[in-house]
């Protein structure tokens, strides 16, 4: 493939991208309302909103695994304005001796992760405009490794949300100085890990209101041990993951002191290594102690069941969530966990390979799964995409989570090869409608243009970015451009938003479930989590799409520290900020 | 040849077919008399068969489609071709582009073979199979469901259809389609396959019915014994019964085999596969079945493939110390560090067949080398550790199980080794402050535990003992029953013995020299009769490892390299 000009690339999805663009043009120059790409549920607005990222996988025809696989982006509030901020991760040269004059597709430079600060415009009419500025520069952030993910979060409760960002090589701790900079914090805190991460999480796990630092860690892909990877033809092919062993994952207790510990043994989360893509952590069992999901390629999925003393238990065999129901590993990627089956409990759905399916696992309460996967209908949806970030978002806020599915192929995909394509993976993103009966329907025809590009997705965070109270989605496309999908229809069914902050610190309460009570309809539950997709990092506010039964008698919160508190009269179409200790205890 | 593959998939689109052997039969297959055959003279709709692009792939690879997509235009070139032979040309073709996984225009190309045989079984067989492993189960269903028409008796097809009907949630369907597979071929006697039977298990499972899946589950079992994936699909049976002890004991005899579907047709695919990846495969196959001079045989013919492969050679290398060739194999390792001397690999195999050739030495400095290239690799600092220890270069030894302890944080034997080593230099103080850190980050460790108390008890540096904690270790140890009993006999009684009670300890150490003894182990006997002694004149032991314990000479263990061909993604 080397000697392909990016141009090429480029005009492979040139008229499809010009389409998009210009519908998006056209709605953001109208009114709302009357904008016939009204109808699209989602619009692309990258780049007319100042987003002009494009990754870069290094790939130079040597068909190294690590690049395919990335990357990530956050949305996460990191000037505590009030709105969210963008990082996206960026990729670097690979292999040995190599730099970026080798790359198949040349770079966009500089070569970095870059962060975009947001500064939309809200309008008293509730349109936006959107703005992004990219003040990489001023940050001080100098993302410059092979980038594969990010979590963000405050770990050190000094009320500025920080970042972590994951690599195929070291990883980078990068604490926010509240001032706009961040500071390269990784040796001092402790939180080194050297090797092939993805996605990461931060979880308040022994509940000491600090937050800790979960790791996910991949496989041990070398340059200097190459594998015999091949195509039943004979022709170069990327490696599986089970080309390769799997690298432990890691588990960081927080000292309190802007240190970490690295409980990684002790804990027995490093007990067992399976090559890990994607982790969501949530209250599984409904035992007030979090848990924690993590997504393998090609081997079991782990359940790290909490036992309340500092060390986890992988239950996820019994708990039916390890295995496809004929009982095989699939390629587990990305991850999401929700109540999706509107009972109060969490959850999971899982992406995975072409050829197999995405799973839905129905949580009895207890921590038991059912394979749900194609009762949903999900799986007959997912048959034929290789899914890495997924959500349950509630994109058209009628009280049920749906999913939206980002998809990209790892492996040649030999129509497009036929055609000439230099980067044949592309696929088509996905959404899929619950209609609250326990199934879903595949609504992609009429999610937007943009769900008819063919891209190489990967990454994708979550958010409200307008504020209008409904979900956005960002997302990096592998050598190729970011996305930011603005939601063009939830905002007009009644919704309550919150954020959920600590009583002593300000931050957000990663781990905490809050439900709606509602009169005649059923109880809404959402959890604070900023985990889950695929190396990336969403919007920790909750978000409750309430469809045609506005009326709320009650918000509960659940606290990570174990206790219940409510309020009642708390405002429609705003977030809220509820700080623990401010509602009534409830006994 | 090559304009004849040019023009091939323009002139597909519409081919009058003079069909002159209308009916006629096509080696496997079996036209049923319901069905019409192609008529004479008909003019056949084909579709575009897309060649498949062949960069990068292996030549001799490139060969056989070539000759293939030849063979097919030769065959349309004849303006007398029969429809059949036109039929069997475009299947053939399909064949070898499906051999070599460009599914897509195999697909195509069966569709063409269809539409001109459409009394070809195996021509919608293959079009349904393609259509299932990409995911367009409904266009393989109506594959199917054409190949069941013609020949309705055989099992695996319906075994297709059922599983097909399972994936598409058809559950009522897929039932019906593996009860009837339980029937044998062409008879109304039942004859159940285990795949037949776990399929009714899937079934019942899925609808609830536990009892009926139970039974099938444990029929296929009693059938197939060797498909251990049943054993998952019993774990959850249990599950939904509440029976927890019985999930348990499923999930720990799960397994990843399937039970059999024996399906000729796709086994004749694998059988045209020619170049490099059918030498791998084949290479792998005579490894893991212990062949090792076929596998040379495989290798080398690879390596005349393609004598820049690297990892040829290092496979090669591997099957002939494999075969006891320890010097053929090193120089063909030699030759793959010829071609990449950064191959850190390469260089770590080279220690291992050094070791086994008696020459320590050498094997230290491959793995040195391969540290150097790349720090990273646990296998060579753990080796090297070893051979380090072995030589008495115990701080050196040390340090290179410090490396692995750090690379593998639940690395517990590396942790332990570290310790011996700084026991070995006589420091025991480090000694016991590194298997106190381990046993604080491996607390379940049995050996850790064993050595730690072992030390606290009899180590000759009385501000390292600790007498009281040593036996409380070691007696929960032995309470537990966890790790080797005999190591932990023997650190009891020394524990005892350090706390004054000699007689105990000596009765101890009385009784494991008699079960040494007994088992014909009299040199272990004798070391132990030295610490007998000691208690029978109630002096405590301050030598915790002997010298020649076998602990400090740990033989590096010949690491099991890989020849498989690696599960490429496409695969998966």
């Amino acid at each position: 493939m080397t000697g392909i000009d990016r141009r090429d690339f480029v005009k492979q999805f040139g008229t499809a991208i010009a389409a998009a663009m210009s519908r998006s043009r056209s709605l953001y120059a109208a009114s709302p309302a009357a904008s016939p790409a009204d109808q699209d549920i989602f619009t692309d607005r990258a780049k007319e909103s100042g987003i002009d990222f494009v990754h870069f996988n290094g790939m130079s025809g040597s068909h190294y695994h690590p690049e395919v696989m990335g990357s990530g982006v956050a949305l996460f509030d990191y000037d505590n304005d009030g709105d969210l901020d963008i990082f996206i991760v960026q990729g670097a040269a690979l292999g040995p001796n190599q730099d970026v004059s080798h790359a198949t597709f040349p770079p966009q430079l500089p070569l970095r992760g870059r962060l975009y600060r947001n500064d939309s415009i809200r309008h008293p009419d509730g349109s936006s405009t959107l703005k992004f500025v990219d003040v990489t520069e001023q940050s001080g952030i100098k993302a410059l490794g092979y980038g594969m993910g990010v979590a963000a979060a405050d770990f050190n409760n000094d009320g500025w949300v920080d970042l972590y960002i994951t690599n195929f090589g070291h990883n980078q701790m990068w604490r926010n100085n509240g001032d706009g900079t961040f500071t390269d914090v990784t040796l001092e805190s402790g939180t080194d890990v050297p090797g092939w991460s993805c996605s990461a999480a931060f979880v308040d796990y022994d509940r000491d209101g600090w937050l800790d630092l979960f790791v996910g860690n991949y496989v041990d892909f070398r340059f200097t041990d190459p594998k015999k990877c091949i195509a039943p033809s004979g022709a170069a092919d990327y490696c599986g993951p089970l080309a390769f062993n799997p690298l432990p994952n890691r588990l960081f207790r927080n000292r309190r002191d802007g240190t970490f510990e690295d409980v990684t043994v002790r804990s027995q989360i490093g007990s067992a290594s399976h090559g890990a893509l994607g982790v969501v952590c949530a209250d599984f069992n409904n035992d007030g102690w979090i848990d924690l999901f993590v997504a393998n390629d090609m081997r079991p999925n782990q359940l790290w069941m909490n036992q309340r003393d500092g060390t986890f238990k992988d239950e996820a065999l019994v708990a039916g969530c390890a295995l496809n129901r004929d009982g095989a590993p699939q390629s587990s990627m990305g991850v999401d966990a929700g109540d999706l089956m509107g009972r109060g409990f969490e959850d999971l759905v899982v992406t995975n390979l072409n050829g197999q399916y995405a799973y839905v696992y129905a949580n009895d309460g207890k921590g038991w799964f059912e394979d749900q996967s194609f009762a949903s209908g999900v799986a007959a949806a997912t048959r034929r995409s290789t899914g890495f970030a997924v959500s349950m978002l509630d994109y058209d806020n009628d009280g049920w989570l749906d999913l939206l599915m980002v998809n990209g192929g790892v492996t040649l995909i030999e129509e497009q090869a036929r055609k000439g394509s230099p980067y044949p993976l592309a696929q088509s993103n996905l959404l899929l409608h619950n209609n609250g009966k326990g199934q879903f329907e595949n609504v992609t025809s009429r999610a937007g243009s943009v769900f008819s590009l063919m891209e190489v997705g990967r990454g994708a965070a979550f958010g409200d970015i307008d504020n209008d109270g409904d979900i956005d989605v960002v997302l990096v496309n592998n050598s190729g451009p970011a996305r930011l999908l603005v939601n063009n229809v939830g905002h007009k069914k009644p919704w309550i938003g919150f954020r959920m902050v600590g009583d002593k610190y300000h931050r957000d309460m990663l781990g905490t479930r809050v439900a709606v009570f509602r009169r005649n309809a059923p109880t809404l539950w959402r959890r604070v989590h900023a985990d889950g997709s695929y190396c990336s990092s969403s919007d920790p506010r909750v978000l409750f799409g309430l469809g045609d039964s506005p009326e709320i008698t009650k918000v509960q919160a659940h606290w990570v520290g174990g206790h219940v508190e409510e309020w009642t009269g708390l405002p429609l179409g705003k977030y809220t900020t509820l700080r623990e200790g401010s509602g009534s205890n409830k006994s | 040849m090559k304009t004849a593959s040019r023009w091939l998939p323009l002139i597909l689109l519409a081919v009058t077919v003079h069909d002159h052997a209308a009916g006629s039969q096509t080696p496997g297959s079996q036209p049923a008399s319901s069905q019409p055959a192609a008529n004479s003279n008909n003019k056949v709709e084909l579709g575009e068969v897309p060649p498949p692009d062949l960069s990068g792939v292996d030549p001799p690879v490139q060969e056989h489609i070539r000759t293939a997509q030849a063979a097919l235009a030769a065959t349309l070139a004849q303006p007398n071709s029969s429809a059949a032979q036109r039929s069997q040309a475009f299947g053939d073709l399909g064949r070898i582009y499906q051999a070599y996984g460009f599914d897509g225009a195999a697909l195509a190309a069966y569709k063409n073979a269809a539409k001109l045989g459409p009394q070809t079984f195996r021509w919608h067989y293959y079009s349904g199979y393609l259509q299932q492993i990409t995911g367009d189960l409904e266009a393989a269903q109506r594959s199917y469901q054409k190949a069941q028409a013609l020949r309705p008796n055989d099992r695996y097809i319906m075994l297709r259809l059922g599983n097909l009907e399972f994936a598409a949630n058809h559950l009522a369907s897929a039932k019906s389609w593996f009860s009837k597979s339980t029937f044998a071929k062409s008879t109304t006697e039942r004859n159940p396959s285990a795949a037949a039977l776990a399929g009714l298990g899937k079934v019942a499972l899925a609808e609830h019915q536990y009892a009926n899946a139970l039974k099938y589950f444990e029929e296929a079992l009693k059938r197939e014994p060797q498909a251990s994936s049943i054993h998952y699909q019993l774990a959850m049976t249990y599950r939904a019964l509440g029976n927890v002890p019985k999930m348990q004991e499923q999930l720990q005899a799960r397994g990843d085999i399937d039970p059999t579907i024996d399906d000729p047709l796709l086994d004749e695919i694998n059988t045209l596969k020619q170049g490099k990846v059918a030498l791998l495969e084949r290479g792998g196959k005579a490894m893991r079945e212990k062949r090792f001079a076929d596998a040379v045989a495989d290798y080398r013919q690879m390596i005349s493939l393609d004598p820049s492969d690297v990892i040829a050679y290092r496979y090669l290398g591997v099957a002939l110390a494999k075969s006891g060739k320890n010097g053929e194999a090193l120089q063909e390792y030699e030759h793959a560090l010829q071609l990449d001397p950064k191959n850190a690999a390469v260089h770590y195999s080279m220690g291992i067949v050094s070791i086994e050739m008696g020459k320590e030495e050498n094997a230290i400095a491959h793995f040195r080398e391969a540290i150097r290239l790349d720090p990273g690799l646990v296998d060579p600092h753990f080796q090297l550790a070893n051979l380090l220890l072995r030589a008495e270069k115990n701080e050196e030894a040390g340090r290179e199980y410090q490396i692995v302890a750090g690379l593998e944080p639940q690395n517990g034997f590396a942790r332990l080794m570290q310790a011996m080593a700084a026991i070995r230099a006589g420091d025991y103080a480090r000694g016991r402050s590194i298997l106190e850190g381990a046993s604080a980050a491996i607390p379940g460790d049995p050996d850790i535990a064993n050595a730690l108390a072992r030390l606290l008890a009899a180590a000759p540096d009385p501000s390292v003992r600790d007498e009281a904690r040593a036996l409380r270790i070691v007696e929960q140890l032995v309470q537990n029953q966890q790790g080797d009993g005999f190591e932990e006999g023997v650190t009891l009684a020394m524990a005892l013995a350090s706390v004054g009670r000699f007689k105990e300890a000596a009765g101890y150490q009385q009784a494991i020299i008699a079960e040494l003894e007994h088992s014909r182990k009299s040199d272990l006997a004798r070391l132990l009769s030295k610490n007998l002694d000691l208690y029978e004149h109630s002096k405590p032991c301050r030598v915790p490892w002997a010298n020649d314990d076998p602990v400090f000479s740990p033989v590096s263990s010949k690491i099991e390299l890989s020849t498989e061909l690696k599960t490429p993604a496409s695969s998966r």
